[in-house]
């Protein structure tokens, strides 16, 4: 159901708060022995706030029945990433480094949907701490595609776009370093956003590389991704890098809106089927009367090791955190320096220690010119040619993946391959730019999403392609 | 090609214990992703500054006073902590 649909709903009194929790809980009973998007269930605190969202619209006088007294997210079943903390409840981030953390308090994310009305169901299977693009990295076990269970969901965020897909919830909070909501959402068939830097307050979200995380929803609907975002979105004093961004109210028309299409995202690696749906995409909206022009954003071929370089770099010093000391799990080793790297040895997964390691040596001396100096200038490139392009356009368009949702083992072995599924969705986190993954379509029964991308802060732009290209698709 | 030796080096200054099978492995996995990142070799940074972060920001600052934390959050904290003696944590002893 959508946002409006469960509104309406509880104010015409058709379900009960309580039922509708009920009903979702069932249906995560029913499809998640298989999926597994989830890694915790909560079912007490969603039948909790769903009795309070009860008690909320008994109070209400019947001819208040607009609803205008009900919170924006009143009786919304809403699934958490598990990087996200949510006070009193397991928070993994998919590692047996934190097999047993308890959330000490809510993100400030989730203390605005908490407030705003919606019933948290559970906490969403993701790559460990955020590694990785198919949710294989979680140390749990994967996340299986909805179209087709042999296959991956994508990743980081694998969990959350799969439970959002089956209706295990209406709607998820995911996290996105380097595409980690845009790929699943697209692998799953969903709608995902990755706000502009700096949109969301990061506060109580589990960090990997802090000059790049981002939290954002993931919805069916680009109108349900759209509510979720106005809720999580603003300046928080707990997170000094948030902002207060100004929505624009200009009037959206789609025959004034020019799209940019850089030729550098259907070049080499990119498969001609998933090529064929993004470029009959980019025809519908043409058709329905957006101005189309070829762009370049002639350093996008960099992007993808630029931003290995980057995010391995500020894992290495995010991740020195996991000391078997502080918290988290411990392997004692009887001296301080063994209990350290046995606890880091024994409790951190492959591509974890594969990450922190590399990192460790990109910064290391006689090395840190040379990868991380230059990564960041190479940074500042990539941003101006971003810069350049949206002097002439509104939004740019193409694909969210290279190729399909791939077979669950196909890329495990090979770390190199699985980076090469991010090379679209990196660049904008690096430009710290907002991005959109609409579905666009589909090849031999798998989802396919179109990537929408805009100028910082204009998520309201976005939100209004998407929804336009949602009325014209055809599948 | 990376040395076996140069990798047991980093997991050392990462504080990673590994295994014979892993070190042989990442041996083989940070030559090739090394590789990769040898193409930022081709871009010409003489003009650029470095940029650590992608949005303008300013710094964000406030009085320095201690904020108390309600003691039931303290004592949470506190039992996350693997190790405690009191309200301490405990750390093995360093040599």
């Amino acid at each position: 159901m959508t946002i409006e649909e469960i509104r309406t709903g509880l104010l015409k009194k058709e379900f009960s708060a309580v039922e509708l929790a009920e009903q979702y809980l069932a249906r995560i009973r029913e499809k998640d022995q298989e999926l597994h998007a989830f890694l915790n269930v909560t079912e007490k605190l969603a039948l909790a706030q769903a009795r309070e969202i009860d008690e909320k619209i008994a109070r209400l006088p019947a001819r208040q029945a607009t609803g205008e007294e009900l919170p924006p997210l009143a009786g919304v079943p809403c699934s958490v990433k598990d990087a996200i903390l949510v006070e009193g409840v397991l928070c993994t981030a998919g590692s047996r480094m934190l097999e047993n953390y308890i959330a000490p308090y809510d993100a400030t994310v989730v203390q605005k949907i908490k407030k705003a009305g919606a019933l948290i169901v559970g906490k969403t299977n993701m790559d460990e701490f955020g590694m990785g693009s198919s949710t294989e990295n979680s140390a749990f076990g994967p996340t299986k595609n909805p179209y087709d269970p042999t296959r991956v969901a994508g990743g980081s965020s694998g969990g959350s776009a799969a439970s959002v897909a089956t209706g295990e919830c209406a709607v998820s909070l995911g996290e996105d370093t380097g595409g980690s909501i845009r790929l699943p959402a697209s692998f799953c068939g969903v709608v995902g956003l990755k706000p502009t830097y700096g949109a969301v307050s990061r506060y109580g979200i589990i960090a990997i590389a802090s000059s790049l995380d981002q939290v954002g929803p993931m919805a069916k609907t680009v109108e349900d991704c759209e509510t979720l975002f106005h809720v999580i979105r603003g300046k928080d004093p707990m997170d000094s890098t948030s902002v207060e961004s100004k929505i624009s109210n200009d009037e959206f028309l789609i025959s004034k809106l020019r799209i940019g299409v850089p030729k550098e995202y259907f070049g080499e690696g990119l498969d001609p089927q998933v090529e064929k749906v993004i470029r009959g995409a980019i025809e519908k909206l043409e058709h329905a009367g957006a101005k189309i022009i070829e762009v370049s954003l002639p350093h996008c071929s960099y992007a993808l090791a630029d931003y290995y370089i980057i995010n391995m770099s500020e894992i290495s010093a995010n991740l020195a955190r996991y000391d078997g000391i502080r918290y988290g799990a411990s392997v004692s080793g009887g001296n301080l320096l063994a209990t350290y790297m046995r606890s880091r040895g024994e409790k951190l997964g492959a591509e974890v220690k594969r990450r922190i390691m590399l990192g460790t040596y990109a910064l290391s001396a006689g090395y840190y010119e040379q990868y991380y100096v230059k990564a960041q200038k190479v940074r500042a490139l990539l941003r101006k040619d971003f810069d350049q392009v949206f002097e002439k356009v509104d939004v740019i368009a193409g694909p969210v993946s290279p190729f399909l949702p791939f077979k669950i083992g196909e890329k495990v072995g090979n770390p190199l391959a699985m980076y090469l599924v991010d090379m679209y969705t990196v660049t904008l986190n690096l430009a710290g730019l907002p991005g959109l993954s609409v579905p666009a379509g589909s090849v031999q029964g798998l989802p396919v999403g179109l990537q929408l991308i805009a100028p910082a802060f204009q998520e309201q732009t976005l939100f209004e392609t998407g929804k336009a290209f949602e009325k014209i698709r055809t599948f | 090609m990376i040395t076996k030796e140069e990798v047991q080096h980093i997991a050392k200054l990462a504080r990673i214990e590994l295994a014979d099978e892993e070190l042989k492995k990442f041996q083989k996995d940070f030559s090739q992703i090394l590789e990769f990142f040898e193409t930022l070799k081709d871009v010409d940074v003489s003009d650029e500054k470095s940029t650590a972060y992608s949005i303008a920001l300013n710094n964000v600052t406030r009085d320095d006073i201690s904020r108390r934390e309600k003691p039931e959050v303290v004592e949470k904290l506190i039992r996350m902590t693997p190790q405690i003696e009191g309200n301490y944590v405990k750390v093995p002893k360093v040599l």
